[in-house]
């Protein structure tokens, strides 16, 4: 079990450490929750990307990376997500332990200090980040969005994302729209740097074998300069199927026609989400699901076919790569499948079969500080946070008639196709 | 019982266990202290560059392209079921994978472990094709290959691999062709697994929540000793020099994509752990962040932070040099990557960027030994390529700056380079 030390730093910050000994590395992120809106999830992008480039200390990319390759190739990156309606941005840092070094130095607190510095004191003129930086920063963020297209299988989800949710805060980006992107100006990144920093519910995590009492003073100190507001509040929309199907297509020249099914879960408490968890997985999310085993196997249809459970906003998306005159076939057979689950036909045994899996999926997390970290990240808006223990046995105790109860609640509501041009 | 023998690096406090099994077959085995999981890896010396080859009883004999990942897909069906559905019982999540010279199967777990591993021994040792079982893949494998056909960062690799090779299979895709699948039948699948699927041929690779003894007596009850093995690998002769200096695709992408490779002089011949050190000094001297070239590059809007990377590659007959990633402007990209290659052959690394970049790689190897899938799969690699992890480790903190610069004068040259681009339409 995960023994995790809990502290508020001030309202809305928290910062946390569990102290795990196996690894020879160790782990710090810093993650911003906001909520997830067109007008701001692009410069807020942006604005962690400018941060991760340098700091007022090594004020250029080069230096600052010669720093952290110094310190035995410390890794110090940002990453933006989607958690339900919110944009979380992190900047983690990763580095190996102090007493595994050649010279016994000390690598963990010199690299908690540069991952502070690079967000407390970035490189700024006046009330603005500076001109090139900034630059550089919408051009990686820029040419991330645009590189979307280059994979089918992730351009077909965020489309099928996008078009699902146009009138919801899900169907944005965590990087935002390319256009709002080009106009963003290097004071517009300077307000939002203070607008999170005042505003933002924060989360700091640190892994591994980290002098926490230090850390933790050197985040208190940080905060202690800032002047923090009232905590940005979140609203988190699962909105229950209406049973109305949109369908949508797009044209590209490619290979393999991708189809992507979006469908909600209304899922309504936590004993409904551990239920649909399950229900997704029996029904797409093994290699002995009711997926794989029928539009794969049995059909030949795909090489992949699979179902994946977005806790946060209540919904299902299945994702299959297959020729364009099996469209329809392959259509019909994903929602026979979820038939088959509603009606019940599915032994006790594969639903055994399927908790195993999760339950173990679960179980490995903690041989993985980067699976930690997300673990945690992903519950921070949570009401309540579960270990990976907790979780695998609430899903253990779901019963057969949960997962079909679950199921039943579960509603087609757009179905995207990414189709071959000229055909 | 068998004598096991310990790899230990002392400064790390890490150790493994290594036995070459009376049947061949050779054993890795690295017990992680309290860690939940485990992972296991058994691979065969034998992938998509091995569809000529030679055998005692039959002499030459030549097979289809792609049917080393054929027979990967294939394995997993057995008389008795599929392997999948044996996994299932026991929770253990499973892959497996074919590369140029490898093909490999797989399985993590954080429960069941022993009963994982029989599913593991028992479907790779008994294979099972039929007319009907070898006809129900070929839809599957076909929009694989499409799938891959879609993917430009593979199609870059693959034109970049042809290019640079005039006769190596490395420039005919792994998984072969829509086409040449067509032609694969049960015979060939066993006239394969035959000549290459030998324990002799294989190596079996453990790492995580282990008790040893109790999973050599695993391994010990589940192995069906192999004939002799006498096949041997038939690769044509490669001139040194490249086949086309540039190779450009066209497809429906948001962003291009290039690849610079260097050829490199290496005919029957694999890296030792030194060389391998020298090598990784010198490309992180070349693209890390920390490096001019790097800056140069980033600040020319040539390359993103999130793409662009180089590697090493080596398989029998061959090595690369590889740079590359999403660029704006791939030609100029690939000059102010041979310029800066051109400095470093006339001027060498200096002492500074030496100290750095090796640093840097010890951190890196050190990170790589806390997942207990990239401790099996480094085995592995490292099984076929007759390297030892900790030895490599042990050859970054004793590489001198001369060992480096020596190196350089014999890699990357810029009239054995190769330049390969998708773009948009």
């Amino acid at each position: 079990m995960l023994g995790r030390q809990n502290n508020q730093i001030c309202d809305g910050v928290n910062i946390s450490y569990i102290n795990i000994s196996k690894f020879k590395i160790s782990r710090l992120s810093f993650t911003v929750f906001v909520p997830l809106s067109r007008e701001t999830a692009a410069v807020n992008a942006v604005l962690f990307s400018t941060l991760e480039r340098c700091c007022r200390k090594y004020p250029d990319f080069s230096s600052f990376n010669k720093k952290l390759e110094e310190l035995y190739g410390a890794n110090i990156y940002s990453s933006a997500n989607k958690i339900g309606e919110a944009q979380a941005l992190t900047i983690s840092a990763v580095c190996i332990n102090d007493n595994t070094t050649f010279d016994k130095s000390k690598v963990t607190m010199a690299v908690s200090e540069l991952l502070s510095e690079i967000i407390f004191n970035p490189c700024l003129e006046g009330e603005k980040f500076r001109e090139e930086d900034v630059l550089q920063a919408k051009r990686q963020v820029k040419e991330t969005i645009q590189a979307e297209h280059n994979d089918k299988k992730i351009y077909a989800k965020r489309r099928c994302e996008e078009l699902m949710f146009q009138d919801e805060s899900f169907g944005i980006s965590e990087y935002g729209k390319e256009e709002d992107v080009e106009k963003i100006t290097a004071g517009d990144v300077f307000d939002a740097w203070e607008n999170i920093l005042g505003t933002a519910k924060i989360e700091i995590i640190a892994l591994g074998d980290f002098d926490y009492n230090s850390v933790h003073k050197l985040f208190s100190d940080k905060f202690s300069e800032v002047k923090r507001q009232e905590v940005q509040k979140f609203s988190g929309v699962v909105k229950e199927g209406t049973g109305k199907v949109r369908e949508f297509e797009d044209l590209s020249d490619v290979s393999q026609c991708k189809l992507v099914l979006g469908l909600r879960t209304g899922t309504k408490d936590e004993k409904h989400l551990f239920a649909t968890k399950l229900m997704t997985a029996l029904f797409g999310g093994t290699p002995t699901s009711k997926l794989f085993l029928n539009v794969r196997e049995a059909l030949s249809l795909c090489y992949y076919c699979s179902a994946n459970f977005d806790r946060h906003k209540g919904v299902i998306f299945v994702e299959s790569g297959i020729e364009q005159e099996n469209m329809t076939r392959a259509k019909e057979e994903i929602l026979k499948q979820l038939d088959e689950i509603k009606k019940g036909n599915f032994s006790d045994e594969e639903l055994n079969e399927t908790k195993m899996h999760l339950s173990q999926n679960l179980e490995k997390i903690e041989d993985s500080l980067t699976a930690i970290d997300g673990w945690y990240i992903s519950q921070v808006l949570e009401k309540k946070v579960f270990s990976p223990q907790t979780y695998a046995s609430l899903i253990n105790s779901i019963t057969k008639n949960e997962v079909i109860e679950a199921a039943n609640n579960v509603k087609l509501d757009t179905i995207y196709c990414l189709l071959k041009k000229g055909v | 019982m068998m004598r096991l023998k310990e790899f230990t690096s002392e400064s790390l406090g890490e150790k493994y266990f290594f036995v070459k099994h009376p049947s061949g077959l050779n054993i890795y085995l690295y017990p992680k202290k309290n860690y939940k999981s485990s992972y296991a890896i058994l691979g065969v010396n034998y992938g998509s560059i091995d569809a000529k080859f030679k055998t005692k009883s039959k002499g030459i004999t030549e097979v289809p392209s792609g049917i080393a990942h054929y027979l990967e897909h294939k394995l997993f069906e057995g008389e008795k079921g599929d392997a999948f559905e044996s996994y299932a019982k026991t929770g253990a999540s499973a892959n497996a994978y074919t590369s140029f010279d490898k093909t490999a199967y797989l399985f993590s777990c954080s429960d069941k472990f022993q009963e994982s591993l029989e599913v593991l021994l028992d479907f790779v040792q008994s294979p099972y094709f039929t007319e009907k079982n070898v006809e129900k893949e070929r839809g599957i494998i076909a929009q694989e290959i499409k799938m891959y056909e879609d993917n430009p960062d593979w199609c870059v690799y693959c034109n970049l691999l042809s290019a640079m090779y005039k006769n190596h299979p490395v420039k005919l895709n792994i998984a072969g062709t829509v086409e040449s699948i067509t032609q694969i039948t049960p015979e060939y699948l066993y006239e394969c697994y035959g000549a290459f699927y030998n324990l002799n041929n294989m190596s079996l690779c453990i790492a995580g929540n282990i008790d040893t003894d109790e999973t050599m007596a695993t391994i010990d009850k589940n192995l069906k000793y192999s004939k002799a093995f006498d096949t041997e690998r038939i690769l044509p002769e490669e001139p040194l020099e490249i086949a086309k200096k540039e190779i450009i695709q066209n497809l429906d992408i948001g962003s291009p994509i290039f690849q610079l490779g260097f050829k490199e002089n290496s005919n029957n011949y694999k890296a030792n752990e030194k060389d391998l050190v020298c090598i990784s000094i010198i490309l992180k001297t070349l693209t890390s962040k920390a490096s001019p070239m790097y800056e140069k590059l980033l600040n020319l809007g040539l390359i993103n932070t999130s793409s662009f990377d180089c590697e090493y590659m080596e398989t029998p007959g061959m090595s690369a040099i590889i740079f590359g990633g999403e660029s704006n402007d791939p030609y100029r990209a690939a000059d102010v990557i041979r310029d800066e290659i051109e400095k470093i052959h006339i001027n060498g690394i200096s002492e500074e960027k030496f100290n750095w970049a090796k640093k840097a790689l010890y951190g890196e190897n050190v990170g790589g030994l806390n997942s207990v899938s990239s401790l099996a799969n480094s085995l592995f690699n490292a099984s076929l390529s007759n390297r030892e992890i900790f030895k490599y480790i042990n050859s970054i903190c004793e590489v001198s700056l001369d060992d480096v610069n020596s190196k350089i004068q014999n890699i990357l040259k810029t009239e054995l380079s190769a330049l390969s681009i998708v773009k948009p339409q």
